[in-house]
């Protein structure tokens, strides 16, 4: 398919970009940033853990009826699976709008990253029941949607093989590998209950992203690179 | 029939016929024609003990002659504190049926054979050393289960007056599964030592780790209960609260044990010195050669420790923090004109912890050694190089196959 048109069939919110190829999912409804009882979940979980809330609780937290509840959920379960695929969908917007105002592969994945790291910033709980609370989830489901979103996060960094001199060269678990780091390194610090830091560690993150990729010293320049324009995503507010 | 109870200062009894007398639950009613015969009257019960154990009593079992001890001793002892000395001056050298002798051929489990040759006799020095002497006597009939023992020592003479085989069918009067305890109910096997309560409790402790390993790699620790652990382990919910609060501090002990047992893996791996990559190798092959072999352990503590309390995440994350600081020697040791930036380490040993969990859930543990060169490259590259990275890996690959 011609560039022209891949540009075309693109649906996004942000800056137009350049790359092609990868269409951005659109935003979910309702917002999961605006829900209220999708937010009262969030929130519950962070406080209390999965096991120990309750859909009283959610509906007590959000100021809602139980039958407002019941019109949109079945149960805490399917609340919870909703709100998640939700958050993940909207993450996936994210990144992809992100990823679409770079230029290349490299421009992209940095825009990504910083992205991510304002993401991770602003939305702390989110990212503790994402990446803690849903481990210990008794819900299969639920851990499924966790590590999707991981795999998710390698299948963006693997578009760097095209991008390589020798794509061959590239091992074959490069990706996962880095994506896994990332979110282990996440894990330990939340585990350990010290400060994510997320813009302090974004550069060096891209730096073990790309080395498999481009080599040693092209990543090391991620070190010293400045945040690029088109990384700030903006989402449209609730109409 | 009466029983005449050998008490003291009883001076009839000197001139009453043997016939029947009772010795407390004992009686010797029933003795053998001859020995009635031989025994005039009024010689006394004490002379046709004597007469009885001195025929050594081969037509009759053990408990038999358990028995009759027991009326001799008895009897010894009325006739002590009565200063009424016995027909029979020599209670001093009164003889005592050796029960140690054993039984002979032909003993089955459910009967063992109670006919023993004539015994040897041992002179008994005091009342003491005899009575001594009879308890360890009963002891030595420990390879019966003590319910048999129980059995025979409350058997009348009547049972086995005719004598020979009489004794074993007194014991098959009794069913066998009442005669002899089931497995499951004996502190220890028939016949073999038994089991200290501390040694039992370390086996049930065993048990358990075992089950608690395989229940919550099989079930995850969430979905996993101390019930699916004891049905595991077979042993009662009691047993398993002797040793833990809960699941949680159940799975922090097992986490401990499987940690410990890594660490030794890896500790027989690593040579004496060598260098930080070659260590690296030597510790990581055995590692991982140890989570092949152990695939619930691994995942246990590789998957299942996420999802636990506090004190086993803060072991997850003391485990983490051990590679990123073996990792961060890499630097010392580099020769490389290289920067590494300071979450550097960490974010490697997430990402080799993530590769292990993929395998392990992937199921391709078993691959050890692609397995092993795929991280070690991971780890070593930064630090050495792609070149002398795989030298190195292909070193410890051909000194694993040699050993």
């Amino acid at each position: 398919m011609p560039l022209a048109q891949r540009a075309r069939s693109r649906t996004f919110e942000g800056p137009a970009g350049t790359l092609g190829g990868h269409p951005i999912p659109p935003r979910p409804k309702p917002d999961p940033f605006s829900d209220p009882i999708e937010i009262a979940l969030i929130d519950l979980i962070f406080e209390r853990g999965y096991e120990a809330v309750d859909e009283q609780s959610i509906v007590a937290r959000a100021g809602a009826t139980m039958a407002e509840f019941r019109d949109r959920f079945v149960d805490k379960q399917d609340c919870t699976v909703q709100t998640i695929e939700a958050c993940l969908q909207d993450f996936r917007w994210m990144v992809e709008t992100a990823y679409n105002s770079g230029t290349d592969w490299r421009q992209g994945l940095r825009a990504c990253g910083w992205a991510v790291a304002d993401h991770l910033d602003e939305h702390p709980e989110l990212v503790h029941v994402l990446v803690l609370g849903l481990l210990g989830a008794k819900n299969e489901m639920l851990r499924v949607l966790r590590e999707e979103t991981l795999m998710y996060g390698a299948t963006v960094i693997e578009r760097g093989r095209a991008a390589a001199v020798d794509p061959d060269a590239v091992p074959a678990g490069a990706a996962a590998m880095a994506m896994g780091s990332i979110a282990q390194l996440l894990t330990h610090r939340l585990q350990k209950g010290v400060d994510v830091a997320p813009h302090e560690t974004v550069r060096q993150m891209l730096y073990l992203s790309m080395r498999p990729y481009i080599g040693e010293e092209a990543a090391a320049e991620e070190l010293r690179l400045p945040r690029p324009p088109g990384s700030r995503v903006r989402r449209p507010t609730l109409a | 029939m009466g029983f005449h109870r050998l008490a003291t200062g009883d001076a009839n009894l000197r001139d009453q016929p043997v016939r029947e007398v009772g010795f407390g639950d004992h009686h010797l009613g029933d003795l053998t024609q001859g020995h009635r015969e031989r025994i005039a009257p009024g010689s006394g019960t004490a002379a046709v003990i004597q007469e009885a154990i001195r025929e050594g009593f081969d037509q009759v079992g053990v408990a038999a002659q358990v028995t009759v001890v027991a009326a001799v001793e008895e009897a010894v002892e009325d006739s002590a504190a009565d200063a009424r000395p016995l027909e029979d001056q020599t209670y001093g050298q009164l003889l005592v049926p050796d029960l140690s002798c054993g039984f002979d051929g032909g003993a089955t489990e459910e009967a063992p054979n109670l006919r023993v040759p004539k015994p040897p006799f041992a002179k008994v020095a005091d009342l003491g050393r005899w009575r001594e002497e009879r308890r360890a006597g009963i002891q030595r009939l420990g390879n019966l289960a003590s319910n048999q023992k129980l059995c025979l020592q409350k058997m009348s003479w009547s049972h086995y007056a005719d004598g020979g085989e009489i004794s074993r069918n007194a014991v098959r009067r009794y069913p066998a599964h009442v005669a002899r305890l089931p497995q499951a109910l004996q502190n220890a096997p028939v016949g073999q030592t038994r089991v200290s309560r501390e040694e039992l409790s370390e086996r049930q402790l065993e048990r358990i780790l075992a089950a608690a390993t395989e229940v919550f790699a099989k079930r995850g620790f969430q979905d996993s209960t101390v019930d699916n652990i004891v049905a595991t382990a077979e042993v009662g919910v009691g047993s398993f609260y002797a040793h833990f609060d809960g699941k949680d501090e159940c799975l922090d002990y097992v986490c401990g044990r499987i940690s410990a047992e890594a660490h030794a893996a890896i500790a027989a791996g690593l040579g004496d010195g060598g260098s930080w990559a070659e260590r690296l190798c030597d510790g990581l092959h055995p590692l991982l050669a140890f989570a092949s072999a152990n695939p619930l352990a691994a995942r246990v503590v590789l998957l299942e420790a996420q999802t636990g309390g506090p004190k086993v995440l803060g072991r997850y994350a003391t485990m983490i923090d051990e590679v990123v600081d073996f990792l961060r020697l890499g630097r010392e040791a580099s020769t490389l004109d290289r920067q590494w930036p300071p979450a550097f380490e960490e974010a490697t040993a997430g990402g080799l912890v993530w590769l292990l969990q993929e395998r392990l859930v992937r199921g391709e543990l078993a691959e050890v050694d692609s397995l092993f060169a795929e991280l070690a490259e991971v780890a070593l590259e930064p630090y050495l190089g792609t070149t002398a990275a795989r030298r190195q890996i292909k070193a410890t690959l051909s000194a694993s196959k040699q050993t």
